[in-house]
């Protein structure tokens, strides 16, 4: 029987345990296993296998029963997860429904999850940009949040290091408040989109219209080709599940990556109820799970441990994780877990229209979406009467146009050969929003979810800077279209909360000081130091640039540090 | 019995049930409609009606016609799955007061009526909706969308008129609209 406990113990013993799968999960399972380490990844979600398991993704529109849009009862019992982009009738199988996974709302806030292998990085927008000096050196320039414990050359080499697996395209567009990654070729920008760009450097010089940078590949590389995928081929129909691997995903990428090592062990259908923290060893020992399905628990256990549940759910099982030494959630000395939630503030959009450039259209379809305006706001200097700034995706299209009225064998004719359309224009603000303590999530008193976990309450609303900032976005965009020559220009303000911006960030925030930060620059915990997040959780400020690129970085090299001090034995 | 032959007697009645509708020439007010629905009730003249309207909007010409590529059950489906409550109430009121208007308008019912006579009534509600209830031009719009829809979405319109790309490996942002053969709903994104 001891003999039995012993092996049982060993069999669930490996050198490092990985909790979630997603974007952040995923590279830290693939930069383990590189390294040779047994290593455990769990995922609370269901399998998802590159190709097997993406069952709508070569349906043709016809195939749908309602078309590709969501009956009303299905939006009805899900008001949150129909608010998001993707929950379309080819991908809403990919996005968890609001009665499976409650959360509480002290305020408005839409928390858009992906529980199954691969996370949200199935369905993200893949647009991929660095961060830059500014944005590292923002919160202590400016006077908010703490001071980040890095700075841009301390992720420079692993931006590359990512980069070149996941395959970036973009163009080298040499802005220092953008640095330049490894790129595969970019998608060019479109007649409308260029002729914004070069109106832009006459009437608004130091302001840039780029080719929006993304995860695909334009032309892949032979490590590409090593992870078998292939050459984007512009379906854009990526929420799906990309059967070329066109896209960078977990699934496509970073966990068959892992799994060809013979290194990987892939549990899913297993939720983390708590890191154990062993009180005589002062130090994390492991996990203990409870299955999905049967609700059994079980422990696993390794010397390290990489928390990548995905922002909100990180600070949910950190809070949850209590020992005699942790009282108040693990590594929380400073009592500072779960606050200093942040995102990005989407709001507001443009939309307009140009009458120019009529000879010509878009054929085929742009896998990078269109444009990017990096931020122009306050980034040498401050300049305006609200801190920080907004990136923008700016893209222009064409369209077919419908006749509004008649019928009969002429409506049949316009609809078989219908009129081109004028250019339409939209553009979105991707808002930095500071980090304060007053946003926050915590553990419901009361409440636990099925698998026993307490259900987490979120506290996150905009504020004053966000509105100015909002006005200011929709006062330059005014002007640099009317400047453009574009007409019927709108402003529209979405009303949308806090979340369905999909970039929720901090609560378990890197800094130099154990004080008023549960991270150190390696993103260990500073008060157990062989507990790493690398997720979203782990942002001491959001910048304005998409996250994902930025977590995979911070991952592959908190790994890195990972495995040398496990070797030096100082973990 | 063997799970084989279980499920292959399974689909011989699911091929009698969807035959056996067809076979009825005459259908009966308390008939239900051949489409399966959960949310709205429509009977089977009801849905006859509808098939003429879709008929009227999308008629068969030398390329197919709403009857030819079955518009009308799309039309009740989306009815009945992606509508919202009060429209679809609207829809149903109006589908049902047509009748009533035809009689008024041309004498009998919509069904009796003539092609020209048919296109004519809807062409009077399409044009002057102030001469109609609220209800019948509800229903003329909705199902005037829905049937367009219907055929803009359909396999015989993705892959013969405008034609569908799953897979278009290219994307050219420079593209001369001279060198267009067709408009599609949107060019370049998704």
């Amino acid at each position: 029987m001891a003999n039995l406990n012993i092996d049982s113990v060993k069999a669930r013993t490996f050198d490092a345990i990985v909790i979630g799968s997603g974007m952040s999960g995923g590279w830290a399972a693939k930069e383990l296993t590189d390294k040779g380490l047994k290593t455990l990844v769990v995922e609370r979600g269901p399998n998802v296998q590159h190709n097997k398991d993406y069952p709508t993704t070569n349906l043709r529109p016809w195939e749908f029963a309602h078309g590709g849009k969501v009956p009303t009862d299905v939006q009805a019992a899900n008001p949150i997860a129909s608010r998001c982009y993707v929950f379309k009738e080819d991908a809403m199988h990919f996005v968890v429904k609001d009665g499976e996974h409650p959360y509480v709302q002290e305020k408005p806030f839409d928390w858009i999850r992906g529980y199954q292998v691969g996370g949200k990085s199935l369905l993200w927008a893949r647009q991929t940009q660095r961060w830059s000096a500014f944005d590292f050196e923002g919160p202590a320039r400016d006077g908010f949040a703490v001071d980040w414990p890095i700075r841009y050359a301390d992720l420079a080499p692993w931006y590359s290091h990512v980069e070149k697996f996941a395959g970036i395209s973009g163009h080298r567009d040499g802005l220092a408040e953008l640095p330049d990654g490894e790129f595969l070729p970019a998608y060019p920008l479109n007649a409308v989109e260029d002729h914004f760009r070069q109106q832009l450097q006459k009437s608004h010089p130091g302001r840039h219209v780029i080719s929006a940078r993304c995860a695909h590949l334009s032309k892949p590389q032979p490590i590409h080709y090593e992870q078998g995928r292939v050459q984007c081929q512009n379906r854009v129909l990526c929420q799906r599940g990309c059967p070329f691997g066109g896209y960078f995903s977990s699934n496509s990428s970073t966990i068959p990556w892992a799994l060809k090592s013979g290194h990987l062990t892939l549990a899913p259908n297993l939720v983390v109820q708590t890191i154990l923290f062993d009180e005589q060893q002062g130090r994390a020992t492991g996990i203990r799970v409870v299955d999905a399905h049967t609700k059994a628990t079980t422990e696993y256990y390794a010397p390290i441990l990489f928390v990548n549940a995905g922002a909100l759910n990180t600070n949910l099982l950190l809070l949850n994780s209590t020992s005699h030494r942790f009282p108040a959630g693990l590594g929380n000395d400073s009592g500072m877990l779960g606050k200093f939630v942040a995102f990005h503030n989407y709001s507001a959009k443009m939309n307009a229209e140009y009458e120019g450039l009529q000879n010509f259209t878009t054929d085929g379809r742009s896998p990078a979406g269109g444009g990017y305006l990096p931020r122009f706001r306050n980034v040498f200097k401050q300049e305006t009467d609200f801190l920080r700034g907004y990136a923008t995706s700016f893209g222009a299209s064409r369209g077919s146009v419908q006749p509004g009225h008649g019928l009969g064998a002429s409506l049949k004719q316009q609809l078989e050969r219908p009129a081109l359309g004028p250019w339409k224009i939209s553009a979105g603000m991707m808002g930095e929003t500071i980090p304060k303590e007053t946003n926050y999530v915590r553990l419901d008193p009361a409440r636990k979810d099925e698998w026993g976990m307490p259900l987490l309450s979120v506290s996150v609303a905009y504020d004053d800077n966000d509105a100015k900032m909002k006005q200011d976005f929709f006062e330059q965009f005014t002007d640099m279209f009317t400047q453009a020559g574009f007409t019927n220009i709108e402003a529209r303000d979405t009303g949308q909360a806090p979340g369905l911006d999909i970039h929720e960030m901090g609560g378990v925030r890197m800094g130099r000081d154990p004080k008023t930060s549960l991270l150190n620059q390696w993103n260990q915990l500073h008060a157990c130091p062989n507990v790493y997040v690398t997720d979203g959780a782990c942002m001491t400020s959001t910048s304005t640039q998409n996250p994902s690129l930025t977590y995979m970085a911070l991952t592959a090299r908190a790994v890195d540090h990972a495995v040398g001090e496990l070797k030096k034995q100082n973990l | 019995m063997n799970r084989r032959l279980a499920v292959k007697n399974l689909s011989l009645l699911v091929g009698a049930a969807t035959l056996l509708p067809a076979c009825l020439s005459q259908t009966k007010s308390d008939q239900a409609a051949t489409v399966s629905l959960k949310h709205v009730a429509v009977s089977a003249p009801e849905e006859q009606l509808l098939a003429e309207v879709c008929e009227t909007l999308i008629p068969k010409t030398d390329t197919p016609g709403a009857k030819d590529l079955g518009l009308h059950r799309y039309v009740l489906k989306m009815l009945d799955d992606c509508t919202p409550a009060k429209e679809q109430q609207l829809f149903l009121a109006g589908l049902r007061q047509l009748e009533e208007t035809c009689q008024q308008q041309m004498g009998q019912a919509f069904g009796e009526g003539t092609a020209p006579q048919r296109l004519a009534l809807l062409q009077r509600i399409d044009q002057q909706p102030q001469q109609f209830s609220k209800e019948v031009v509800g229903f003329y719009r909705s199902a005037r969308q829905l049937t367009i829809d219907g055929y803009t979405g359909s396999k015989y319109f993705m892959t013969k008129q405008v034609v569908y790309e799953l897979v278009p490996g290219r994307y050219n942002g420079y593209f001369p609209v001279s060198n267009l053969r067709v408009a599609k709903p949107s060019h370049g994104q998704s």
